[in-house]
């Protein structure tokens, strides 16, 4: 262990230090019960409707949206990372130790990353006896991992941004919340989007990257052969695009970032 | 870093012959946070290697920005810092590799004191079998064998303060950062951490720089000491020669018989006036109270002692108590950072001239520490 990279040690040590109890029940705790109520609640109302060809069960639809939402859980405890440490002093004694800024931003996003996979692991396998039809291929696995890695690094960069920004607590767990909110619900995480969306709603879904990161879980997940009738290639270039365009912001925000909270 | 048989070693490369001496040269820093007000104004000293360098002023004179910088956590405004050798601006991480630093805000992670301490070790890269024998043997070293498994934040303030001394132990270093290091410690515990300093010191050659307000402390375990004040440094020296420039005046504190205080003579004020006919410069510091004594002021404290006894015995006053109080570094301390247009301040002023220009001259003659401790 004492060779590794400076980044992925930093990424265990995050690891390590908020797997609390508590924190599970957050990163993995709320998807899961999402899925547990929403996916038994709702799945003897909602009929299986067809996307791109494809007949999904309201089950089977809900896992995709329900693994990309992990990567904003992750996103989450990736901005805690930072805020605990400012608060805790843990960031100033880091940065004195023989590590760089990057580095530990690295360490953050790697850990926010490693999170955001193990979980939706984890939600696979609680998904898969509630009747969701999971296909595995090559390219579905690509595709998934692909954009559950650009969610977990787009909303670990948005929540680091916040986590720099704000100096107060009431306030950083309070636009942490209503992130959650807005990303969650106003996107194709739970429900489709179509033309009967109201127009403003649909337009912030097509700007929320969750919505992306869901379609690339969710064509990973149905036959190779449904894949690009379910994602649409501009999709990924647009979550690319947004999770660059947002690590960047992050970046520079975080650069600045006064070492402690007073 | 890479790690040899549990043991750290570094690249010496990038130092130049300055190393040779000084564990720490600064010459003329300065820092503002805003551009505008200067928390640190002109500062230049050096620390030498194995050396135990104390940082003293009030609060606000600019000790913990001194340190952040010397840490590089925060890149000064102006002036030259040499840490081990290497440039404080282009070397950041290669000082980071060979420094301790223990923080004036705790910091913990939200684990227990065994975890922190693991953690720690595992941060610098130590392996586990190493960082699992030094946990054990800092947790008893430092007490904390009955909250080994309790989460550092459940700890007492004084517990905690241990933890992160005790956590900065668990590698190793050649440059050691205390800032406020043993605040809400017992005097058991202070103690021991303070011995434990001063032998990594002596046996193992720790060049150690720390901050505290305990001018005791200091005095206990310092080979030298700053005094700053208001950003600006206001001496340097060992506490000894401090002592001897600052504490040059001396306090003599005498108790007429309490028989004579009763009496309605006046029987002190004749008796100083008496004593500033023989001698010029008296100065009453403190008045005389039924518990207290009057305490007197002089460079000359023979001349006083002789001057009084010979009041005394033409006065026929009889002395109760006579005491010369030797200088402490606290008054060094008060006279080094006097606030301005208070009576002190004249001599404090010239004393603080006087010291600076030995700390320069130290710092200008390459010798630095080294000719101040002579």
């Amino acid at each position: 262990m004492s060779s590794l990279p400076n980044s992925v040690r930093l990424a265990w040590r995050n690891l390590r230090v908020n797997t609390d109890p508590a924190s599970l029940v957050v990163i993995l705790g709320l998807p899961a019960m999402y899925l547990v109520f929403m996916g038994t609640m709702y799945v003897s109302i909602i009929p299986p409707f067809s996307i791109g060809g494809f007949e999904f069960s309201y089950a089977s639809y809900l896992i995709g949206g329900i693994l990309a939402f992990e990567s904003v859980m992750a996103g989450t405890m990736g901005g805690s990372m930072l805020w605990a440490d400012r608060r805790f002093g843990m960031f100033s004694q880091i940065l004195s130790l023989p590590f760089t800024r990057t580095q530990y931003l690295g360490g953050v996003i790697l850990a926010t990353v490693a999170a955001s996979l193990a979980g939706s692991v984890a939600l696979v396998a609680i998904a898969i006896p509630m009747g969701s039809s999971i296909h595995v291929s090559p390219v579905g696995l690509v595709s998934v991992i692909g954009s559950l890695i650009l969610g977990g690094i787009f909303f670990c960069s948005l929540m680091l941004f916040v986590a720099a920004k704000v100096d107060s607590n009431n306030a950083y767990n309070s636009i942490q919340i209503v992130i959650i909110f807005i990303v969650s619900f106003v996107s194709d995480a739970y429900y489709p989007i179509n033309l009967r969306t109201p127009l403003p709603l649909r337009i912030i879904s097509y700007l929320n990257p969750l919505t992306y990161v869901a379609d690339g879980v969710r064509a990973g997940l149905v036959p190779s052969s449904n894949f690009f009738a379910i994602l649409n290639p501009i999709e990924t270039l647009v979550l690319l695009v947004e999770t660059i365009v947002m690590f960047l912001v992050a970046y520079r925000t975080y650069a600045n970032v006064k070492i402690n909270i007073t | 870093m890479q790690i040899a048989d549990g043991k750290e070693t570094y690249s010496k490369g990038g130092e130049d012959s300055n190393a040779q001496s000084f564990a720490i040269s600064i010459e003329n820093l300065s820092h503002s946070y805003d551009g505008k007000k200067y928390v640190i104004s002109d500062v230049s000293f050096n620390v030498n290697r194995g050396e135990i360098f104390g940082l003293l002023g009030p609060n606000g004179a600019g000790k913990t920005t001194t340190i952040k910088i010397l840490t590089t956590l925060i890149q000064p405004s102006k002036g030259d810092v040499k840490i081990l050798g290497f440039d404080l601006r282009k070397d950041g991480i290669k000082i980071r590799r060979r420094i301790g630093v223990v923080q004036q805000d705790s910091s913990f992670d939200f684990a227990t004191v065994r975890q922190n301490l693991d953690l720690y070790g595992f941060l610098w890269g130590i392996p586990k079998e190493e960082r699992t024998k030094r946990s054990i043997e800092l947790i008893k070293m430092f007490g904390l064998e009955e909250v080994a498994n309790q989460r550092a934040f459940d700890l007492s303030g004084g517990q905690q303060r241990r933890l992160q001394v005790a956590r900065e132990f668990i590698h190793d270093m050649d440059l050691l950062f205390l800032d406020e290091p043993t605040v809400g410690l017992d005097p058991l515990m202070r103690r021991r951490i303070l011995d434990l300093l001063k032998e990594k010191a002596r046996k193992e050659g720790l060049t150690i720089l720390f901050t505290t307000h305990n001018l005791e402390e200091a005095d206990y375990l310092c080979d030298r000491v700053a005094i700053m004040d208001k950003g600006r440094l206001q001496a340097l020296d060992t506490v000894e020669r401090l002592k001897r420039i600052y504490g040059g005046t001396k306090a003599i504190e005498v108790i007429l018989a309490s028989s004579v205080l009763n009496s309605e003579i006046p029987i002190y004020d004749n008796f100083f006036r008496k004593l500033r006919e023989v001698q010029v410069d008296v100065e009453v510091s403190k008045q005389p109270t039924d518990s207290e004594p009057a305490v007197i002021v002089s460079k000359h404290p023979e001349k006083v002692i002789e001057a009084i006894i010979s009041v005394a015995n033409e006065q026929r006053v009889k002395i109760e108590w006579l005491n010369v109080r030797k200088s402490t570094l606290e008054d060094v301390f008060i006279e080094a950072v006097a606030p301005s247009g208070s009576s002190e301040e004249v001599s404090s002023q010239g004393n603080a001239k006087e010291s600076t220009t030995i700390a320069k001259s130290s710092t200008q003659g390459g010798g630095g520490g080294t000719s101040a401790n002579s």
